[in-house]
C-alpha cells in the first residue's frame, strides 16, 4: 500500500468509524470453506456464482447473482449476494472498509441489528462483517428491495457455517 | 485427383501479430484453438475467428498456412488459390444499376472481405491417404490497412490447377469471421502467455461488442468515444445507475456478466455505478486498442444536475454528493488527461450550476482545473471543486472475468 491508498484507507477509516467497529469477541464467527447452498436466500434461486481473483487478506470471493424463484426470468428481482472470506476478522473488517469505498454516495449510514457491524446507502444495499467474513448484499432489481431482511437471512446463514455447520436446506 | 483442405492457421505466429492474426479467446472459459478452421468442423464463420490488427499489420505482408490431403492419386505438385467468391451484382444500367453497386459497395465496405486472396503457388502433394505440412501462404488484393474498426466475413473458395495448366478446378470453400481492430488490444488485455489459461487474451464476445460499436473508426479517439456512447445509450434498456444501493459497484470486471446483460440475459442485473462504466468503457475500447484507464476522482463533493445513466430527469445523483467519482481518462489520469464517462450526462452550456440543462456525454474532455470550464467545472459545483482533484494512484485496469 502507497503513501496516498494507505491515507484513501485512513480516510474512510474515519468517515465509517473503523475505530469503533467490534472486535472479535469470544462468540466469534469463523468460517472456512465457504460455499453457496440452495436456500440461503429464501424464495430465491441460485443463477450464478463466480471465484474472481482476490484482494490482499481474503482467502476467496464469491460473487452470487440470485433470481425470483417463481419467474426467474423476471428483470426486476435479481439480488447479488457477495461473500468476501478472509484470513481474520480484523481482515474482513478491511475488505469491508474497502467494499465500502465503491459506494458512490456520501450518504452511507451505519446500521444495526445485522453482523459484528453493518452499513446500508438505502434500500438497495446492504454491508456488513461477520466474523471473517465481509458481505455485500445488493438489489439488481427493484423488487428485490429493500434487502435488509434478506441481508439478515445470510447473515444468518453465516453462523450457521460457524465451527463446521452447513447451512441447514431451506425451502427457496 | 481429389484434394481435401484439412485445415486453415490465420494465427500461425503467437509471438507476433503483424504479418498474421492475434491471438484471441471466445470468452473467460473458451479458448480458440489453432487451426482455427478444420474441415467437417467449422461450417460458419463464427466457427472460424480471428482478429487482425490494423496498426500492426495493416500494412505489411499477412500470410496464412493451409494443410492438404490427398484421398486418390494426384500429380506430385498443383498449383493451389484461394479466390474471393463475393460476386458483383449483375450488370443492370440505369438507376438500378447504379444502386445495386452502391449498395453492393456499402456492404462491402461494412462487412466484406478485408483479407483479400490467397496468392497461388506451388504445393508438393502426398501420396494418396498422405497430408501436406502446414505451408505457408500469402495474402493479395487485401485492404485491411485502408479500412477501420468492424467485424468482416471473408470467405474463400480453394482451388487448383495441374501445374502448366490454365484452368482452375474448386475444391473447398472456407469461411471466416474477421475482426479488425486499431492495436494490439492494450490492458487488461494482453497476448502473452498466449495458453488457454490465460483468461486475458481478447475475448471474441468482447470484440462482438466493440466492433459494432465502434463500426469504421479508424483512430483511438474516435473508437473510444464511440464506446462510451454505446455502454451510455444501455441505459435504460439494460442498464441504470444505482440511485436505491446509493451508487454501489455492481459488475466490477465481470465482462462476462454485462456481455450477458447486453444479450438480454440476467447478469449483475440492471443497476450500476460510475466505476462499472469506467470499466466497461475502458475494457471496451481497449479490446480495439485504445489505451483507457479507470481511474478516481474525489474526495466528497457536491454535484451539479446531471443526467445519471438510464435516468430521464436532470438532478444532483445524490443530495449529499459523491464520495468518489470514477472514469475512463487517458494517460497519467490527471488535470490535463481526458475523460470518457458513459455513467453521466453533464450540462454542456456556460453555467452548469443552473438550468436550462443541455445534456453533454463527457467524451475526449480535459478534466481540468476549477474555473476552466472543462470536465470539473461540468461535474461539480464551485463549492466544492477542490475537493475534487484527480486521484492519480487509483489508476488501475481491472482484470476480466
Amino acid at each position: 500500500m502507497n503513501d496516498r491508498s494507505a491515507a484513501r484507507r485512513d480516510d474512510l477509516a474515519r468517515r465509517f468509524g473503523f475505530d469503533s467497529w467490534p472486535g472479535e469477541g469470544d462468540q466469534a464467527v469463523r468460517v472456512s470453506g465457504f460455499e453457496f447452498a440452495d436456500g440461503d436466500v429464501p424464495g430465491y434461486r441460485r443463477h450464478r456464482v463466480v471465484r474472481p481473483p482476490t484482494p490482499p487478506g481474503v482467502v476467496a470471493v464469491h460473487e452470487s447473482v440470485w433470481v425470483d424463484a417463481e419467474k426467474p426470468e423476471s428483470d426486476d428481482a435479481v439480488l447479488l449476494v457477495d461473500v468476501y472470506e478472509s484470513e481474520s476478522h480484523e481482515a474482513a473488517k478491511e475488505a469491508l472498509l474497502n467494499l465500502l469505498g465503491q459506494v458512490q454516495s456520501a450518504d452511507v449510514e451505519r446500521i444495526e441489528g445485522i453482523g459484528d457491524v453493518a452499513f446500508s446507502p438505502g434500500e438497495g444495499a446492504v454491508f456488513f462483517v461477520r466474523g471473517n467474513v465481509a458481505v455485500r448484499v445488493l438489489a439488481g432489481g427493484p423488487a428485490a428491495e429493500p434487502v435488509l431482511e434478506r441481508a439478515r437471512t445470510v447473515d444468518e446463514g453465516i453462523r450457521g457455517r460457524s465451527e463446521g455447520q452447513r447451512p441447514s436446506a431451506r425451502r427457496s | 485427383m481429389a484434394i481435401n483442405l484439412e485445415a486453415i492457421k490465420l494465427n500461425h505466429d503467437p509471438t507476433s501479430a503483424t504479418h498474421d492474426a492475434l491471438n484471441i479467446r471466445r470468452d473467460a472459459t473458451t479458448f480458440v484453438d489453432v487451426p482455427e478452421w478444420r474441415r467437417g468442423v467449422s461450417v460458419n464463420p463464427e466457427d472460424s475467428p480471428a482478429a487482425y490488427s490494423i496498426g500492426d499489420a495493416g500494412h505489411n505482408q499477412l500470410t496464412i498456412q493451409a494443410q492438404f490431403s490427398v484421398t486418390r492419386d494426384a500429380p506430385r505438385s498443383v498449383d493451389i488459390r484461394a479466390v474471393d467468391p463475393t460476386v458483383d451484382p449483375p450488370g443492370q444500367s440505369g438507376c438500378i444499376g447504379w444502386f445495386l453497386r452502391l449498395i453492393a459497395i456499402i456492404i462491402r465496405a461494412l462487412f466484406g472481405n478485408v483479407l483479400g486472396e490467397v496468392q497461388a503457388q506451388t504445393v508438393t502433394l502426398p501420396p494418396a491417404g498422405g497430408t501436406t505440412p502446414f505451408i505457408t501462404f500469402r495474402l493479395i488484393n487485401g485492404r485491411l490497412g485502408s479500412s477501420g474498426v468492424g467485424i468482416r466475413t471473408t470467405t474463400w473458395r480453394w482451388q487448383y490447377r495441374r501445374s502448366g495448366t490454365s484452368s482452375w478446378t474448386d475444391f473447398a470453400t472456407s469461411t471466416h469471421r474477421i475482426y479488425v481492430v486499431l492495436a494490439t488490444p492494450t490492458a487488461p488485455w494482453q497476448q502473452q502467455p498466449y495458453a488457454s489459461s490465460n483468461t486475458q487474451l481478447p475475448w471474441t464476445s468482447a470484440l462482438d461488442q466493440a466492433c459494432s460499436w465502434a463500426v469504421l473508426k479508424t483512430d483511438r479517439v474516435s473508437a473510444s468515444s464511440a464506446v462510451t456512447r454505446a455502454v451510455n445509450d444501455l441505459g435504460p434498456s439494460r442498464i441504470r445507475y444505482d440511485c436505491p444501493g446509493g451508487g454501489s459497484t455492481h459488475y466490477g470486471g465481470d465482462l462476462t456478466a454485462i456481455i450477458d446483460r447486453i444479450r438480454g440475459g440476467v447478469g449483475r442485473g440492471q443497476y450500476v455505478n460510475c466505476s462499472d462504466c469506467a470499466t466497461f468503457t475502458s475494457t471496451f475500447a481497449n479490446v480495439l486498442g485504445c489505451d483507457l484507464w479507470q481511474s478516481q476522482m474525489g474526495w466528497g463533493f457536491g454535484l451539479n444536475a446531471g443526467l445519471a445513466i438510464g435516468w430521464p430527469t436532470w438532478e444532483p445523483t445524490f443530495p449529499g454528493g459523491f464520495n468518489y467519482h470514477e472514469v475512463a481518462w487517458t494517460g497519467a489520469c490527471d488535470r490535463a488527461d481526458r475523460v470518457y464517462d458513459a455513467c453521466l450526462e453533464v450540462d454542456g452550456d456556460a453555467d452548469p450550476t443552473s438550468a436550462p440543462h443541455t445534456a453533454l456525454l463527457p467524451v475526449n474532455m480535459v478534466f481540468g482545473s476549477p474555473g476552466t470550464g472543462q470536465y470539473l467545472d461540468k461535474l461539480v459545483p464551485p463549492a466544492t471543486r477542490a475537493a475534487c482533484v484527480p486521484q492519480t494512484y487509483t489508476r488501475q485496469r481491472r482484470t476480466v472475468y
